[in-house]
Order: structure tokens, then C-alpha cells, then sequence
């Protein structure tokens, strides 16, 4: 299985998966069909927990924004997570500005959403 | 945005700060644009990130919602002219739109935005995690999770319906946010 690099976009963020065990989100999110966007995402993702799964996973979620539809592609990839929580030992770090109160909230929605997961919020 | 427009909502006469605005075809290139133009006038307002992304996220729900649900109406182009105003008044910032809509979408909306008024924040933010985790709305059309993300963004949603033709409607959103 190879590692997925999709670079950022005008209004699509740099997403890096590596099968070591490190996946990255950073940037903006408010593509008109996020669904296309991000369906080669889910489906990596999907076969990353099908195919030898490191013991630990690192989730890296960086976004300046995000529009609605995004959001549930985002619920999506939690779902994902969740499923294959015996599979790996995924951490997931919602990283922030401290200054921006309004993208913390929406990390805690995760926090709170997806209780089983171990999703820290980061302020940076 | 004609003075018309904004004493609908009462604001004509108030002193605001346009921020933006604009008449015309909405594309994603150029909720793009308008973007980088809000950045821009807001970064000289001094505004906090928190209220940047509030700002920044409704915006682009607000436009987003026009480039998929407007209609065209073929006999009055006038009319169907879609509308984004940004303005600034007091502490608060004010986001206006309007766009023509049908018959299936108008019932889906206002009924959305009717349901939203009746609940407090920590209600939306339920409704909203909830409709996002279910998967109901998910990628269908008909403003659903959309209107509950610009709910849990500002402190306040309105509309105003005005039928134009016998299958058309004007719709008008507006969307305030505390500064402070």
C-alpha cells in the first residue's frame, strides 16, 4: 500500500496519509463536491485498517474553516475511525489557533460526538 | 444593496460599515473572491479569529447555498439577481443574501430555519452533531446541515419569503453575529 499526498487547493486542504501511521489534514475546506474530493481519502483510509495497521495511529486535523458539507465527510472518516478502534491505537489531535475559540468548539462537536475516540484538542 | 432591501430588515437608516457587496452570478470562483475581499476589510477592522471563522464559515454556507439551490427565472432577469451584503453595525456583524429559489426548496428551508429559531445553542449544536454523525441530509439538497452550521456559527438567523411567480420565490437570509 502506497502513502496518498493531495496537494492544497484553493479551497481544498494538503491531505498526507502515510501506512506508517500518520495522517494529515491542513487547511481550508469548502469545496463545491466534497464528497469527490474526499472519497479517494476514505477509500485509502479504509484499506490503510484493512491491510497490515500499524499498532499506533496519529490523526493530525488542522482546517481553517470548513463549509457543512465537508463537516459530514469529516463525521465520515470519525465513523471510520470508530469502526477500527481494536485495529490500531488511534490518537486524533485537533489542532487549533488559540485564539480561534470557534474551531475549538468545533473539535470538542468531535470530542463529544465520538466519545470511544481519543481526540485531544491542541491549541497552537 | 438598495435601501429597499435593508428597510425590510430595518436597517436603512443605520449608520453600517459595507464590508461587501454584490449583485450577480455566484459562482465558487467567486465566493473565492469575495473571501479574499472580506479578509481584507476585515483585517483592517481588527476582529478576533473566533469571529473571523464564524464570519468566514456563514459566508461561505450563505453563498454556497445560492450556487446550489438558485434558480433562474428566464422572462425577468432582473428579479433573479442573487444579493450578498457584509456589513458592520454597532457590534455586530450583519450577512444578507437573497436569491430566487423554488416551490421544494422554500418548504425545506424556511421549515429548517423555522426549526432553528425554536432552539438555543447547546440545542443547535446537538441537532447539528447529530444530523452530521446520522448521515440525514448528508449530500442531498435542500439546506440541512448547512443552516444549522450558520446557526451554530452567529447568534442570530431571519428570513423573508416573497412569492415572484407561480413556482418561484425571493428568499432572504440574514445572519447576525456578535462582535463582542
Amino acid at each position: 500500500m502506497n502513502n496518498l499526498t493531495i496537494k492544497e487547493e484553493e479551497y481544498t486542504p494538503l491531505v498526507e496519509l502515510d501506512v506508517k501511521g500518520i495522517l494529515s489534514f491542513k487547511g481550508k475546506s469548502y469545496s463545491e463536491d466534497t464528497f469527490k474530493f474526499y472519497t479517494p481519502v476514505m477509500a485509502w483510509i479504509n484499506e490503510y485498517f484493512d491491510y497490515n495497521t500499524p499498532s499506533s495511529t496519529v490523526v493530525n486535523m488542522e482546517f481553517i474553516y470548513f463549509n457543512s458539507s465537508s463537516s459530514r465527510v469529516l463525521f465520515d472518516i470519525f465513523n471510520i475511525f470508530e469502526e477500527n478502534i481494536n485495529k490500531s491505537k488511534i490518537s486524533i489531535n485537533w489542532i487549533y489557533d488559540e485564539e480561534d475559540e470557534s474551531s475549538k468548539e468545533d473539535g470538542e462537536g468531535f470530542q463529544i460526538s465520538f466519545k470511544s475516540l481519543d481526540v485531544k484538542l491542541v491549541a497552537k | 444593496m438598495n435601501k429597499e432591501f435593508l428597510t425590510q430588515y430595518g436597517y436603512a437608516n443605520a449608520t453600517n460599515d459595507i464590508c461587501l457587496e454584490y449583485s450577480g452570478h455566484i459562482s465558487q470562483i467567486m465566493i473565492k473572491e469575495m473571501l479574499l475581499s472580506l479578509k481584507i476589510e476585515t483585517d483592517s477592522m481588527g476582529i478576533s479569529l473566533t469571529l473571523l471563522n464564524k464570519l468566514n464559515t456563514s459566508f461561505i454556507e450563505i453563498t454556497q447555498n445560492i450556487l446550489k439551490y438558485s434558480k433562474k427565472m428566464t422572462d425577468n432577469h432582473k428579479n433573479c439577481l442573487n444579493k450578498v451584503l457584509v456589513f458592520k453595525e454597532n457590534e455586530k456583524c450583519y450577512l444578507v443574501s437573497s436569491n430566487i429559489i423554488g416551490a421544494s426548496s422554500k418548504e425545506k428551508i424556511t421549515s429548517r430555519i423555522d426549526e432553528i429559531q425554536t432552539y438555543n445553542k447547546d440545542q443547535i449544536n446537538e441537532r447539528y452533531f447529530e444530523l452530521c454523525k446520522s448521515g440525514d441530509n448528508s449530500h442531498v439538497q435542500g439546506g440541512g446541515v448547512g443552516l444549522y452550521q450558520i446557526a451554530r456559527k452567529s447568534d442570530d438567523i431571519k428570513y423573508m419569503i416573497e412569492k415572484v411567480s407561480d413556482t418561484m420565490y425571493r428568499l432572504k437570509i440574514m445572519v447576525i453575529i456578535n462582535i463582542k
